[in-house]
């Protein structure tokens, strides 16, 4: 008996096979709970596209009528913003949401937290609703190939994660910015958290104020640049790619540094410790 | 033509009126409910060589039910059956357990002198061992009725050290014994051992043999309703045990036959295998350095951290310490037939409930669950069995329920009908841990 034959009899002939996006395709749209109902649990882009109305201003309004929930309502979100930016001739203003411009090609999103919401509900909770006072959204412009995703004020955790093209700018950053970044550019106005750059292996980052512990960690190519301190295990480990301090940065920089090149006003002690390859250069020695 | 089946429910029913056996109904099977206690050692009788544990306190009638039960299904006396039991002690010599060589061989004629020293062995030419291994199989072992017994109770398993639980792990993993160079083949048995952890001088079970023991059963001890059923019991146990009905040799043998003869279904093979695959995904190891599948390798010391199914609760994996091997995959096919010829079951939709019953008995004691788990409510460190229960209910529940579509594109591809590459492409949707670990390494290697 072949396999299927088998499954087919486990399941008494009730599961077809047939993709469930297929079936499902084509049906008259409720809104933005019902798009989230017809997709799996880790929804692709393309599942998201096919489903989502062609038109820019019905994804506008299915974003700004959405309250997502969980980390699986909140990715379709960020596809959705990605896909409004890229089909509206003019920048896309909404309240800054977790994962807002995730995987977007091209167009502007601006994230706004003063931004008016538009859509016809306003649930508890909802994009229509100021963010809580102290609360940053995260993973803002995730796995982004174009375009460019403007925050006004800071951005939480992991902004630019994956970043493959296109620019950001924020005001400040929490922890994990730009990490595992491939391409494309962010420019942080204040101040930027730990690990910033982590594993990076392109793009190029511009911080104008300070950075926290361990930016450039398993960095392998690309530019970090920050204009103020940087805290300690700077470049950890890192393989290639530059980054430039403006000031001094913290204990152990280039530890264990492999290649690539560091450079600063002053350092920390134990500045190169175990160092294999690559440069650690004073700026006055330049 | 024999009817063992009725027998059984006759000696069911006896076992009750008797108040040889009063134990509740804690196993469900559908809607009906039978005492655990006592249909799972039935269905051990079933079947042979399985071994069944029964696990419980003082007073929790394991032996005497054990003993009871195979004074009916070989037709002999209660004290024949008692006699042929061995029972553990730190103690206990191998020469009590299995046999002895037999002195009176050489009283007629003297020993050959190569025997009585290791040196005359080791001087020996390769012609003359040829000689020698033929006086070596003349060595006469008096075997004990508990090794030639089809029957074999091993009481108190727990109390042999041990270096003495290896000969049972010899014994269930060979179905033979040797002693002296002699060896006597088991033949088809049917295997029981009585645990009782409380005992002083009690030596924990080896893993390898805890998972040669096919099922496990816990004995409790009777509450109030039994104590009073018990205190209705005027005669001794050996006197009421004349009474039961008794099985004959042909009716015994038929057994086995009748259990194979229960087919399961697409859905309860489906089940099984998805059910070990659930707790065995990365064997404990990862998949590319088998190196690493030491005694320091188990979820509890770290291996799962940064597993992204790690410290999900509907994941099994990582909520136990040791993986299920294949024999759980036989024991698992093996009694939920042999239950389901007890109870008469076997339509659609019954099978699969027989499974769900007979499933964590199989299971739960080869496994160590996390104990941080196990800790929290409604476990309360105590509840081991309930836990594996509830795990096996959940992987059970998402093969039928949640699978159906994954499992469609899988068996597609496999078949041809769609290519690996779509396959995979749809597989990777799917956040199931046998879609993540087993199906898409499969289909890559086909690509």
């Amino acid at each position: 008996m072949k396999l299927s034959g088998f499954m087919d009899q486990a399941y008494g002939g009730k599961v077809r096979g047939k993709k469930r996006l297929e079936e499902k395709r084509g049906e008259f749209l409720l809104g933005f709970e019902d798009l989230a109902q017809r997709l799996k649990e880790r929804p692709k882009r393309a599942e998201v596209e096919a489903l989502a109305p062609k038109d820019a201003n019905s994804i506008v309004d299915l974003v700004l009528s959405s309250s997502p929930k969980g980390r699986r309502e909140e990715t379709i979100y960020g596809i959705l913003t990605g896909l409004a930016a890229e089909r509206l001739a003019e920048p896309l203003v909404i309240p800054p949401r977790n994962y807002a411009g995730l995987e977007m090609k091209r167009g502007t999103i601006v994230l706004d937290g003063a931004a008016p919401a538009t859509g016809p509900k306003r649930v508890s909770g909802g994009a229509g609703q100021t963010r809580p006072q102290g609360a940053k959204a995260h993973h803002l412009g995730e796995k982004m190939s174009g375009g460019r995703l403007i925050i006004r004020g800071g951005a939480g955790d992991y902004l630019g994660q994956e970043m493959r093209g296109g620019g950001i700018v924020c005001s400040s950053s929490g922890d994990y910015a730009f990490r595992n970044m491939t391409g494309g550019w962010g420019v942080v106005k204040g101040n930027a958290g730990n690990y910033l750059g982590v594993g990076n292996s392109g793009g190029r980052i511009v911080v104008k104020g300070r950075v926290g512990a361990r930016a450039g960690w398993l960095m392998r190519s690309g530019r970090i640049r920050v204009g103020e301190d940087a805290s300690e295990y700077l470049g950890l480990m890192m393989g290639g790619g530059s980054i430039s301090i403006g000031r001094r940065a913290g204990p152990r920089a280039g530890w264990r540094m492999k290649g690539g090149l560091i450079e600063a006003a002053g350092y920390g002690p134990e500045a190169g410790d175990e160092k294999v390859g690559g440069r650690i250069l004073r700026r006055e020695d330049l | 033509m024999p009817d063992p089946l009725r027998k059984i429910d006759d000696l069911v029913s006896a076992l009750e009126e008797l108040r040889l056996h009063v134990g509740p109904a804690d196993l469900q099977v559908g809607e009906r409910k039978v005492n655990g206690q006592l249909y799972i050692p039935l269905a051990n009788a079933c079947l042979r060589n399985r071994a069944a544990l029964l696990y419980g306190g003082m007073g929790a009638n394991k032996t005497t039910l054990v003993n009871l039960l195979g004074s009916a299904f070989l037709g002999l006396s209660f004290d024949e059956v008692e006699n042929r039991m061995v029972t553990g002690h730190p103690e206990q010599t191998e020469e009590k357990i299995v046999g002895f060589i037999d002195p009176r061989q050489w009283s007629s004629s003297p020993a050959p002198s190569h025997r009585s020293s290791k040196s005359s062995i080791s001087s020996l030419s390769s012609s003359s061992f040829s000689s020698f291994d033929e006086e070596v199989e003349a060595i006469e072992v008096l075997w004990t009725p508990w090794a030639r017994s089809r029957w074999k109770v091993i009481n108190e398993i727990n109390r042999f050290p041990s270096g003495k639980q290896n000969l049972f792990l010899e014994l269930l993993q060979k179905r033979k014994v040797s002693y002296a160079g002699e060896t006597l083949d088991l033949g088809d048995t049917c295997y029981f051992a009585t645990m009782n952890p409380d005992f002083s001088a009690t030596y924990p079970l080896d893993e390898a043999l805890l998972d040669r023991i096919s099922i496990s059963v816990p004995a409790t001890q009777p509450d109030f309703l039994a104590s009073l059923a018990l205190a209705e019991r005027e005669k001794e146990v050996y006197e009421l045990a004349e009474s039961l009905p008794r099985l004959s040799s042909k009716e015994f043998d038929s057994l086995p036959g009748m259990v194979a003869a229960v087919s399961l279904d697409s859905r309860v093979e489906l089940s099984i295998i998805s059910l070990l695959r659930d707790f065995t995904l990365c064997e404990r190891a990862p998949a590319f350095d088998k190196t690493q599948l030491s005694g320091g390798s188990k979820p509890s010391r770290g291996l799962c951290a940064g597993c992204h199914y790690f410290n999900n609760p509907e994941v099994c994996c990582w909520q136990v310490d040791e993986g299920l091997s294949d024999r759980v995959r036989q024991d698992l096919r093996s009694y939920t037939r042999a239950l389901s010829l007890l109870l008469g079951l076997g339509g659609s939709g019954e099978l699969i409930e027989v499974l769900r019953a007979v499933a964590p008995y199989v299971i739960w004691h080869r496994l160590s669950p996390n104990r941080t788990m196990l800790e929290r409510p409604p476990y309360y460190r105590a509840g081991r069995l309930q836990y594996i229960k509830d795990l096996v209910e959940k992987s059970i529940n998402r093969t039928l329920n949640e699978r159906g579509e994954m499992n469609m594109i899988f068996a597609r591809a496999v078949d041809g009908e769609i290519s690996p590459r779509e396959a995979i492409e749809e597989l990777s949707g799917y956040d199931d841990p046998i879609a993540r670990l087993d199906y898409a390494r499969a289909l890559e290697r086909m690509v």
